[in-house]
């Protein structure tokens, strides 16, 4: 299996989580409401979770060790992919704040 | 419908009046008033009134709000949205605090002849020692026929001063200027007096005020008049409905309070009123039609708000509590305001009622107010006027002094909705200022939540209810935490409460599903004719709300 896939798969995962939590938090009241940060903090907190959790699927995904070559090839690229998923990540979270700016996931960013 | 070049005037006399245009003004607020520009005038002898004050202050921050920043022009008429109807304020009173107009006795002019014809006179008709010296400084006493003759008179006086080009008087000017108006206007003009028929200044002017507008705008407009069969004038009989503590000999003992209104006799001068008011023949050419409106339920009594034991016969402390008979006044405007010219186009007064029903207690909907055809509008608009209260006083803490719209602003703009951030902090500061006086806020000196209007009409109900569930009139500080601004109307398909995790409602759940909403639309219509920042952002909020709860 391509290195890379795992990772990928993992950023839409953990975007979707993130989403999901962000659109949970109520607007609040007051002047200075606490909701938007909230959501940031969301955003940020699963892109951090995001390489450990894209590396450690990756990792139970990996070929059989008996197939040394497939298997070096997939550990070797491993971090590269996990590195590309967390930018997936922030790059497709940061599009879909801007193409969502006015709703709950336009405070990601 | 009115024409669209229907102009409306109302003229608000007397501490009742003043209360009904107190309703009135929020009705306008309330967005039942579309499209139009009413030019208001407040009559009253007493200046210092509390009453008066008040709705003063409602009405000048009513326009401040209406107005761009920094302008005071009252804005433009809008259509479909809160504060829709462009409000100009006159003010007259009678100046009865000089020391020579303090009473009936000092009242002298002319001759030295003519002062004993009129001495003479007075003594035929009023007593020397009670009607003619008390201080007219706090209105007339229910002293109607005295009453009468002294309004009719300050503002012929008036006028005089006017066409003369010798008055200083900011009351005179105001009056001159409403006089113009309606001059202007009298092709198609429409007037509604509020005021009561039991009372002192009310009670005294309504039978005159026709007539003595009509002559005192010939004596300021020489060789012009106004055609009062093209002026239609409209009134409420508003008979007795608030009592007070009954005046002793303490209280009367001094010469300016011999004479004290009696709220015992306040049924016998309503029996009286109306009599007069079916035989009068010029009463009845003048008007086209009087609602008639009455209380048959136990009065309130106006004295429970007053910390003195003292009877208190006017000035800045009579600020006595609204009632739901002032909104049925202000609701017989509307229904004035909006009747086919066809209909007004009589000789002679219409006398009107209608019946609410009482099944030991009042339950009271739009419908009672302004018919079946308007009932549902009024029902929803005034709801969604609460709900946007509920919302700057409760959610965003505006009850408590902080700035509450501010506050919702601001949570536009986190929510990258910019178009309002050119808002003042002034601007929304005025809206709080209204929102608190249409609904409640907390009394800094001993945090307790003090009324507005609307509740004030719902106390009045007693044990009936009020158009809404009693859920939307949170009663302590405690409940505006977890007040549900999409409960407020009765029908469920009106609601929008959204539920929590275990099914009940969620207020922050509802409250977060409103911002989603005008977040995702709400946005302004060309038809509603708005045009500054602060009208935008009013209309985008009255549009979302109004269409959580599905009106159309």
């Amino acid at each position: 299996m391509n290195s890379y896939i795992v990772p990928l798969i993992a950023a839409g995962l953990m975007l979707l989580i993130a989403a999901v939590i962000s659109n949970a938090i109520a607007f609040e009241g007051g002047v200075n409401p606490k909701d938007p940060r909230k959501r940031k903090i969301v955003f940020w907190l699963v892109a951090l979770l995001n390489p450990i959790v894209a590396y450690a699927a990756s990792l139970m995904l990996a070929p059989d060790s008996s197939q040394v070559i497939a298997h070096n090839d997939y550990m070797s690229g491993l971090p590269i992919g996990t590195g590309v998923g967390f930018l997936v990540y922030i790059i497709v979270g940061f599009g879909i704040s801007k193409a969502f700016r006015t709703g709950k996931l336009g405070n990601w960013f | 419908m009115a024409s669209n070049d229907t102009k409306n005037f109302v003229i608000a006399i007397g501490g009742t009046g003043m209360r009904c245009l107190e309703s009135f003004v929020h009705l306008c607020a309330a967005g039942m008033f579309d499209n139009k520009e009413i030019e208001v005038l407040t009559i009253d002898t007493d200046q210092e009134n509390g009453n008066k004050n008040r709705v003063e202050n409602l009405v000048q921050n009513y326009i401040r709000i209406k107005s761009e920043h920094q302008k005071n022009d009252g804005g433009n008429p809008n259509v479909k949205t809160f504060f829709s109807a462009k409000i100009n304020l006159y003010r007259f009173w009678t100046d009865y605090q000089e020391q020579s107009y303090k009473t009936l006795s000092k009242l002298s002019a002319g001759s030295n002849d003519t002062r004993q014809e009129n001495k003479w006179l007075s003594d035929l008709l009023l007593e020397e020692d009670t009607v003619q010296s008390f201080d007219l400084g706090h209105g007339y006493r229910a002293q109607t026929h005295l009453g009468s003759h002294l309004m009719h008179h300050s503002i012929l006086h008036a006028a005089r001063n006017l066409a003369a080009g010798k008055t200083d008087s900011p009351a005179e000017k105001d009056l001159g200027k409403f006089l113009d108006k309606l001059g202007a206007e009298s092709a198609d003009s429409r007037v509604f007096v509020f005021g009561s028929v039991f009372g002192g200044t009310g009670a005294s002017s309504i039978p005159v005020l026709p007539n003595a507008l009509k002559e005192a705008y010939s004596i300021m407009v020489q060789g012009k008049s106004l055609d009062l069969d093209k002026v239609k004038f409209g009134s409420t009989l508003l008979t007795e409905y608030f009592s007070f503590k009954k005046p002793t000999a303490a209280d009367k003992s001094t010469t300016e309070n011999s004479v004290i209104a009696d709220s015992a006799f306040f049924a016998l001068n309503s029996q009286a009123a109306l009599q007069f008011y079916y035989t009068d023949p010029t009463v009845k050419k003048r008007y086209s039609r009087f609602y008639h409106i009455g209380w048959p339920s136990e009065t309130q009594n106006v004295d429970s708000n007053k910390d003195s034991n003292k009877v208190i016969t006017g000035g800045s402390s009579q600020k006595n509590k609204c009632h739901v008979l002032e909104l049925m006044c202000a609701s017989a405007a509307f229904d004035f305001f909006n009747l086919p010219t066809s209909e007004l186009d009589t000789q002679k007064a219409r006398y009107l009622m209608r019946s609410v029903p009482h099944d030991g207690a009042y339950t009271f909907r739009g419908s009672d107010f302004v018919g079946p055809k308007d009932g549902d509008e009024m029902e929803h608009k005034l709801s969604a006027f609460l709900a946007f209260s509920h919302i700057a006083l409760a959610i965003n803490k505006g009850a408590d002094g902080q700035p509450g719209v501010k506050g919702f602003n601001q949570r536009l703009q986190k929510q990258n909705i910019t178009a309002y951030a050119g808002l003042t902090d002034e601007d929304m500061s005025q809206i709080d200022l209204y929102l608190r006086s249409f609904a409640y806020r907390i009394n800094p000196s001993n945090q307790e939540l003090e009324h507005g209007w609307l509740y004030q009409i719902r106390q009045s109900v007693g044990s009936g209810t009020m158009m809404f569930n009693s859920s939307a009139f949170p009663t302590s500080i405690k409940d505006l935490d977890q007040v549900d601004i999409g409960s407020i109307m009765k029908e469920e398909g009106n609601q929008w409460s959204e539920k929590g995790l275990f099914g009940g409602e969620s207020p922050s759940k509802t409250f977060d599903k409103f911002v989603e909403r005008l977040v995702d639309g709400g946005t302004v219509d060309p038809s509603q004719k708005v045009t500054t920042t602060k009208e935008k952002f009013i209309a985008h909020i009255c549009n979302a709300l109004l269409k959580s709860q599905n009106f159309q």
